[in-house]
């Protein structure tokens, strides 16, 4: 059970997704552990969220997926970024850091 | 690149319905690996395994609704919600077991009607000639005006055109006159009497159908004394050499003769039914040999012709004409009419086209009524099923998921008719086309096949959108709150429902009543067809075709024979009289010119002369053939000079006006034989030759001893002095064939049977029509009742009369039916002109026809009115009240 938990925000989940695939292939498993580490235990990603983003990513053309075997020498799928998934890497975060930016003006003290 | 895009993803979602099972597994796989790894990492941190399985599991939440959220994603759902739907199609039609019942069956009906309609359409009008590139076959007739005769040629015309015109890659022609050649097979059990074509060498080649097996005829076989040689039908040689593919090269002796098999015609081309349908199957072609003198016999080639590619049908048309222009002038002995060059498919089947357009519109029509009387049912259950709809949009269910699921319903419905319909379908079609009965070329080849399930295919659609759209639209636009509310009564929305409704009893009234309409114009045409005056007695009377099974010495010997033979049926119990002649009429007849004595050549304005060739004596007796002066054929006849002739009264008017023909002299011009001097003993009445809707031409009657048709008249019934004739003839000569016996009525069978079989199938459907229309009235009615109960009971009890209340419904129902009625009316005056060349002595605007058809037509909507009245004139105002 985790300790501390964040809502993530309506399509943050497809950029962290894309980020996360930046370093290497990884299938599902390693993605939630790492956004998970990375965020310092912040963003916990639950699988029923994961994977049918997965999916939807997957259908949109933004990760290839394909049959691979883990570090423990199992069948597991690899989900890699696709160059349209670099495309829209690029503009989810130039748009990310929009909307960041604009919140952070909004809660500047006045 | 958007497209392209979009179709990676069909192509996936594709692949993906392909390998839902795969799809499935590998969703299973992926999450089960992550619990796995999970549950592994877990143990890592100290977990017990037990411990570490349950907290993975936990931690991952409902893993169906993942599973089932990727595979929605992913579109392998895609055709697991269509098998859901399907299945949850099938419970509802299970769950309304009279409802499908009725739906099924009414589809049924409707699409294999349709199917079989086409079956014969296709095979009549669409399908090409099964024969190579048939779209360069021309039919090359002679047309003689006034006379519905199929238009021969002579053959010096034939070999004439073969050298002189550039439009054809070949010609080719069959005797129109075959069939008055006798041929008796021997040396292979009984004696059998055969029918045979003669062809020109040419025909199959210029038609493109080479045998099925061996081979076409050779050069020297069509020489006058060339080797014999014949090509099997497929028919004749399944049938009676039991498809023996060794015949090829044998011999069989046919008229004592002996005749080498060359080869078998395939069974896609039917000689018969294409070329002379209706009449007896050819069994066998032989070549027309070359006989000196043959090409100025007169007009009996039935000429066809294989068009050069590029060249059209004008073109030769034009070509032709001025060809025989020159030739008219260098040869006037010929006496040519002209030549009229149509596509050959136009000349086989064309003349049927609005025949079977008319019948393809009724069945489209009845199917179309089916779909408005079930588009009607459907929408009285969606009053019911809107609470449904509406839970189910409350549950947040996509609106296109919902009218996908009541279309699949409405499919599933139209699908299941589709299937019983097929079978239904099928019977029919086989049975027009191995039923003999009907004089329509091709339709022996009419099969439910794959043009024809692609065609049910395409109307089971067709109706499923057609009945199934203004249902699925309406419930599909349940809104949530309805779900709390009572479902839609009184609402502006119950409302237009019951409008549409209405509608759709309207136009199912209108249909049906101009499908009564059309159908009672074509039974009137039948039956004043009937009616026509013959100018003979077909009734009580028969005809044998026979062919004695031996030679003659000369012609004393048989006359004598005939006379004979004649002596000796006439004198069996019940027969009234008997005689011979060479044709009957409503059959190929002899035209010949024929000018006065002292004349030089025939009046211009004279048609040719019908020339019948009488056999025997009392034959003006035996056919039912009044006599209006001078005296019947007697023996001494036979051969006289000048020769007695006998002429009807429409020549006795053209040659002789106002005066008493008897006794009169003329010239009868056959060539190639000489003049004949010729001598009037009789008038008699005239008789329809070539068509019972074409008034009687000019004709006369010849006497000699001899004829293929015996015709007998019985006073007691027919059959009865059947086998007493058979068995005299086969006393007198034994071998000779006695099976082909005809009742004359049979021969007006056959010149109608096309009008009485399109008479007939648009009675049914009119019959069908109005009974849909009927169940459609009644079921709006009875509906509109059931969910009037309510107001009924109130009127009721604030003290309407029962008559008040009946008349209330009456009402409601029949001024739907008027208008339907009125519109009908209307729909069928304007479609009037398509029904014109199918009627016969009736106007298509005839008032009793129309008049009739709509008292029949409101008759029964009365009744289909009348029930749901009693009923709301039987509600009991308390149980209506308690009923809310």
């Amino acid at each position: 059970m985790p300790t501390t938990k964040a809502e993530l925000l309506q399509g943050t989940l497809d950029l962290l997704i894309l980020k996360t695939l930046t370093v290497e292939p990884m299938h599902g498993y390693t993605i939630a552990q790492r956004i998970q580490q990375r965020s310092d235990d912040v963003l916990v990603v639950e699988e029923g969220s994961l994977y049918p983003c997965l999916y939807r990513m997957e259908e949109k053309g933004w990760l290839a997926a394909a049959w691979g075997k883990s570090d423990n020498n199992r069948r597991a799928k690899f989900y890699s970024l696709t160059r349209a998934g670099r495309k829209q890497l690029e503009e989810e975060t130039a748009i990310w850091e929009r909307v960041c930016r604009a919140i952070t003006l909004v809660l500047q003290p006045a | 690149m958007f497209f392209m895009k979009k179709l990676s993803s069909i192509l996936h979602r594709l692949r993906s319905l392909g390998q839902r099972r795969t799809a499935k597994q590998e969703i299973d796989e992926e999450l089960r690996f992550h619990i796995e790894q999970r549950t592994a990492e877990n143990i890592a941190a100290g977990m017990t395994p037990e411990d570490a399985a349950r907290e993975a599991r936990k931690r991952f939440g409902n893993v169906q609704s993942v599973r089932e959220e990727c595979r929605e994603t992913r579109g392998a759902g895609f055709g697991e919600a269509t098998l859901q739907d399907i299945r949850f199609g099938l419970r509802m039609l299970r769950k309304n077991p009279g409802f499908t019942a009725v739906a099924v069956l009414t589809l049924a009906l409707g699409i294999g009607a349709n199917t079989a309609i086409f079956s014969l359409l296709n095979a009549i009008l669409l399908r090409p000639l099964p024969l190579r590139e048939p779209e360069r076959l021309v039919w090359i007739s002679n047309p003689i005006p006034g006379y519905g005769l199929p238009g021969l040629t002579r053959r010096s015309n034939l070999l004439d055109w073969r050298e002189l015109t550039h439009s054809f890659e070949s010609l080719g022609a069959y005797i129109g006159f075959a069939d008055r050649i006798s041929y008796t097979l021997t040396g292979r059990g009984e004696p059998k009497r055969l029918e045979g074509a003669l062809v020109t060498g040419s025909f199959l080649a210029t038609l493109g159908a080479a045998p099925g097996l061996g081979r076409g005829f050779l050069a020297e076989e069509c020489q006058r004394n060339g080797p014999l040689a014949i090509i099997l039908t497929d028919r004749f040689w399944r049938g009676q050499f039991q498809a023996d593919a060794g015949i090829v090269g044998k011999y069989l002796t046919i008229n004592n003769k002996s005749w080498t098999v060359v080869g078998v015609l395939p069974p896609s081309f039917d000689f018969s039914s294409t070329f002379i349908p209706g009449a007896r199957s050819v069994d066998f072609l032989c070549p027309l040999r070359d006989v000196p003198g043959y090409e100025n016999w007169g007009n009996m080639m039935a000429v066809v012709g294989r068009l050069k590619s590029g060249v059209t049908v004008a073109a030769a048309q034009a070509e032709l004409d001025v060809l025989n222009a020159q030739l008219q002038k260098a040869h006037p002995e010929r006496g040519m009419f002209g030549s009229q060059v149509m596509a050959l498919r136009e000349r086989i089947g064309g003349s049927f086209r609005r025949q079977f357009l008319v019948l393809a519109g009724a069945a489209a029509t009845v199917l179309l009524i089916a779909c408005a009387n079930l588009s009607n049912l459907l929408l009285a259950r969606a009053v019911a099923r809107r609470k449904e709809m509406a839970v189910r949009v409350a549950l947040g269910a996509d609106r296109r998921r919902l009218i996908r699921q009541l279309l699949i319903e409405s499919l599933l419905l139209s699908g299941l008719g589709a299937l019983l319909g097929l079978p239904v379908a099928y019977l029919a079609t086989n049975a027009f086309a191995q039923s003999q009965a009907f004089s329509i070329p091709l339709l022996q080849s009419a099969r439910v096949d794959l043009p024809a399930l692609s065609f049910t295919l395409l109307v089971a659609v067709a109706a499923a959108l057609i009945f199934g759209m203004a249902p699925a639209l309406q419930l599909s636009q349940a809104t949530p709150e309805e779900g709390l509310r009572d479902a839609g009564r009184g609402t502006s929305s119950g409302r237009s429902r019951l409008r549409l409704r209405r509608g759709l009893i309207v136009s199912e009234v209108a249909m049906t009543c101009a499908l009564l309409i059309a159908a009672g114009l074509l039974m009137r045409s039948f039956s004043r067809l009937l009616e026509v005056h013959l100018g003979f007695r077909p009734a009580q009377a028969a005809a044998w075709r026979i062919a004695p099974n031996r030679a003659f010495a000369n012609h004393q010997e048989e006359s004598a024979f005939y006379r004979e033979l004649l002596d000796r049926v006439r004198a069996l119990p019940g027969v009234e009289s008997a005689t011979l002649g060479a044709t009957l009429p409503l059959e190929l007849n002899d035209i010949v010119r024929v000018h006065l004595v002292g004349a030089p050549s025939p009046p211009a304005n004279m048609p040719g002369i019908f020339l019948r060739e009488v056999g025997g004596i009392d034959y003006f007796k035996t056919m039912g053939i009044p006599l209006r002066s001078g005296r019947d054929f007697g023996s001494h006849d036979a051969g006289s000079s000048p020769k007695a002739i006998v002429v009807n009264e429409s020549l006795a008017r053209t040659m002789w006006p106002g005066r008493d023909a008897v006794g009169q002299a003329l010239v009868l011009e056959a060539p190639p034989d000489p003049p004949v001097d010729c001598r009037v003993i009789a008038v008699v009445g005239d008789v329809r030759q070539s068509a019972l809707e074409q008034a009687a031409g000019p004709e006369m009657y010849m006497m000699d001893w001899g004829g293929r048709e015996l015709i007998v008249r019985t006073s007691q019934a027919l059959q009865a002095t059947v086998p007493a004739v058979r068995a005299a003839l086969r006393e007198f000569n034994p071998g000779m064939a006695t099976d082909e016996f005809k009742p004359l009525e049979q021969i007006i069978d056959r010149v109608t049977s096309p009008r009485r079989l399109v008479a007939r199938l648009l009675a049914l459907f009119s019959t069908l029509a109005l009974l849909l229309a009927a169940v459609g009235i009644y079921g709006v009615l009875a509906g509109s009742v059931n969910q009037r109960t309510h107001e009924i009971g109130i009127r009721l009890a604030l003290g309407s009369t029962r008559g008040a209340v009946m008349r209330l419904v009456l009402k409601e129902g029949m001024s739907l039916a008027f208008v339907g009625c009125f519109i009908g009316v209307l729909g069928a005056l304007a479609l009037n002109r398509a029904m014109q060349g199918l009627l016969f002595g009736v106007s298509p605007s005839d008032p009793l026809t129309i008049g009739l058809s709509a008292l029949l037509l409101l008759g029964v909507a009365t009744v289909a009115c009348w029930l749901p009245a009693r009923r709301a004139a039987r509600v009991d105002p308390m149980v209506a009240l308690r009923h809310e």
